[in-house]
């Protein structure tokens, strides 16, 4: 390849990263498309992903900026359940036992080596030679889905009599339906959704919206089926959430199940900030953890729950590891709005790419953050699952072990790597996914 | 019917990488952002057939640039006097970058359409012929020939524009 060729990579690559993508660029193309298609959006109308009760002013155009935003909720706000797996507790847990605590991780001795070296992806890697489970899929499954160590999987459907469907997949069994709502109505303001989906152990939580009704968080008993309203969101307050894709096709959530809680964060109309809630599934007791929370929760190794704190969202702040330890603070000057997430790794560490385009990694409480990729290689982060970060290059896809420090260029056909939690990754195929444990995954060596 | 919700999914998760592919293409943010909408408005009535493709995200991507070559897209020619040299994300070398990448940059810009989506789909994506052929809906030798001129006219530019450094220098 000439010195010319070279060059052009690198400028097409950097020029990629630099683009000036707008930060609601996913809303707005939607809201432009389906109002040029279907209901005709209000020249001024725009949607906004963050809130799902509308302002009194906005009825004017509230019908069809609702068929704009219903969707739009899917895009930005719909999450997908995650039974996390739990190393230091029962996959399964039962309300009785569930610690008002959450457990903290076993400490890690493991180095975070920074990149050291561009090897070939193993055989095994590139064979999908890897020891999952195989789960078929039905049809419009909102993608990014995760399982736990027995196999099963929560995703949403839509339905074609438009109704949204919590459902429970598992090897060689048809989906369960966990919840279905009502079939949509032909008016957009009579439409109800799913969003914010959290899952770990038996429980199941999500948020169910629109319809003309307040939006409420419902819980579901995976062992007895048994479904409880945890709570009714009041009028003029909204759900906190980021918008942070988490993983291909993952969305933070905004509502998390951990340690035997669920977590979500509220704002009223107008303000900076909100409450951050706890509820206690064993004995149904809420409290409020943060009373400046700027984002929802989410749910990182082992159970642990993180959340931003800071006077407004988009400044460089600092973000506190709610329930391991509480109170814990990775370093501030990150700026959370123009990169994506604080990824957790499933040894306990994060990783997280700073305002100069560097990639960092910090196990809390574990000394300082390591540079794992200088800001010069113009690396994306993508991703974290298990003991590897994904991240774009530009013009290719690079899998990092972060222990090991090799990296190898991911060239499959999903080229932009699997999806999964911190614990599982998950390859799509044609007919369904597979799910493999993160640890087992193979390590890349120099 | 086209399934709003699963449209909606998809925008969510490939919009930034879609515009990545258009601001390439166009140079600019708004005639990117322009393009992957007038994109997804076509594609939008029929959305099950992108839905249905092995890869939903590089059936859109080809009709991306399908439609940035095919030069239906209103003000083309106007939005590439106007490039925007992007912010490079910390460079080791500012004055570097400039020089060498942000006169790439700006030399792109003045490329034929389909000379410039040859390049990127060949430099940025790693497009074989091939797949350039069909995502440019021409003939295999077409793509060599649009890649082999293409860097011509870089490369003569670039002579150029180092004698007229070296020039300057002197």
């Amino acid at each position: 390849m000439s010195d010319l060729e070279t060059a052009l990579r690198a400028t097409l690559a950097e020029a990629e990263v630099a683009a000036p993508a707008p930060a609601d660029l996913a809303e707005r193309l939607i809201a432009a498309t389906i109002g040029s298609h279907g209901a005709a959006l209000d020249g001024e109308g725009r949607s906004t992903h963050r809130g799902f009760t509308p302002a009194p002013g906005s009825r004017r155009w509230l019908a069809p900026l609702l068929a704009a935003a219903a969707v739009v909720a899917i895009a930005v706000g719909v999450t997908i359940g995650i039974r996390a797996t739990q190393p230091v507790r029962p996959a399964h847990p039962t309300p009785t036992t569930t610690s008002s605590q959450p457990t903290p991780p076993a400490p890690s001795t493991r180095a975070l080596t920074p990149l050291r070296c561009v090897t070939a992806l193993p055989t095994s890697w590139q064979s999908r030679n890897l020891d999952g489970t195989t789960i078929a899929a039905p049809s419009l499954l909102y993608g990014g889905v995760a399982v736990d160590a027995s196999g099963e999987l929560i995703s949403v459907r839509y339905t074609s009599s438009h109704a949204y469907e919590v459902l429970l997949l598992a090897p060689n069994t048809p989906p369960r339906v966990l919840y279905r709502t009502p079939p949509g109505q032909p008016s957009p303001e009579q439409a109800i959704g799913i969003r914010s989906v959290g899952a770990e152990g038996t429980w199941v939580a999500f948020t169910v919206v629109g319809g003309g009704h307040r939006a409420q968080i419902v819980l579901v008993n995976l062992a007895t089926n048994a479904r409880t309203v945890v709570r009714t969101i009041p009028e003029g307050v909204d759900m906190l959430s980021t918008g942070r894709v988490l993983a291909h096709d993952v969305f933070d959530s905004g509502l998390t199940v951990a340690g035997g809680a669920l977590y979500w964060a509220e704002i009223q109309a107008g303000q900076t900030h909100g409450r951050l809630y706890r509820y206690d599934i064993a004995t149904g007791q809420r409290q409020v953890l943060d009373t400046r929370a700027t984002s929802g929760p989410l749910t990182a190794a082992r159970g642990a729950v993180y959340w931003n704190r800071g006077g407004r969202v988009g400044s460089n702040e600092q973000v506190d590891i709610g329930s391991w330890p509480h109170g814990a603070f990775l370093p501030a000057g990150v700026d959370w709005m123009m990169h994506p997430a604080l990824l957790p790794a499933a040894d306990g560490a994060y990783v997280w790419q700073d305002a100069s385009g560097a990639i960092e990694a910090q196990r809390p409480a574990a000394g300082g953050p390591v540079t794992i990729v200088p800001a010069s290689r113009n690396a994306r982060l993508e991703r974290v699952i298990g003991d590897f970060l994904w991240a774009a290059g530009g013009r290719s896809t690079i899998v990092m072990d972060l222990h090991t420090g090799a990296a190898a260029r991911w060239g499959l056909s999903d080229d932009q790597g699997p999806g999964g939690t911190a614990t599982t990754a998950l390859f799509a195929g044609r007919s369904g996914f597979t799910a493999v444990d993160a640890s087992k995954l193979p390590a890349l060596h120099c | 019917v086209t399934d709003q919700a699963a449209f909606a999914a998809f925008v969510g998760a490939h919009s930034r990488s879609l515009f990545g592919t258009a601001y390439l293409l166009t140079g600019t943010g708004h005639a990117a952002e322009e393009l992957v909408q007038d994109t997804l408005a076509a594609l939008y009535p029929k959305w099950e057939l992108a839905a249905a493709a092995a890869s939903p995200v590089a059936y859109v991507r080809r009709a991306l640039s399908n439609r940035f070559v095919s030069g239906t897209r209103r003000g083309a020619t106007h939005d590439l006097a106007l490039w925007e040299l992007p912010d490079t994300a910390a460079p080791d070398d500012v004055a570097e970058t400039i020089a060498e990448h942000g006169w790439l940059w700006q030399m792109l810009g003045t490329l034929p359409h389909r000379q410039r989506a040859a390049l990127v789909l060949r430099y940025f994506h790693d497009l074989t012929d091939p797949e350039i052929a069909a995502h440019l809906d021409c003939r295999i030798g077409t793509v060599r020939s649009l890649i082999s001129r293409g860097l011509v006219a870089l490369r003569a530019e670039q002579l150029e524009t180092r004698t007229h450094a070296n020039g300057g220098d002197q």
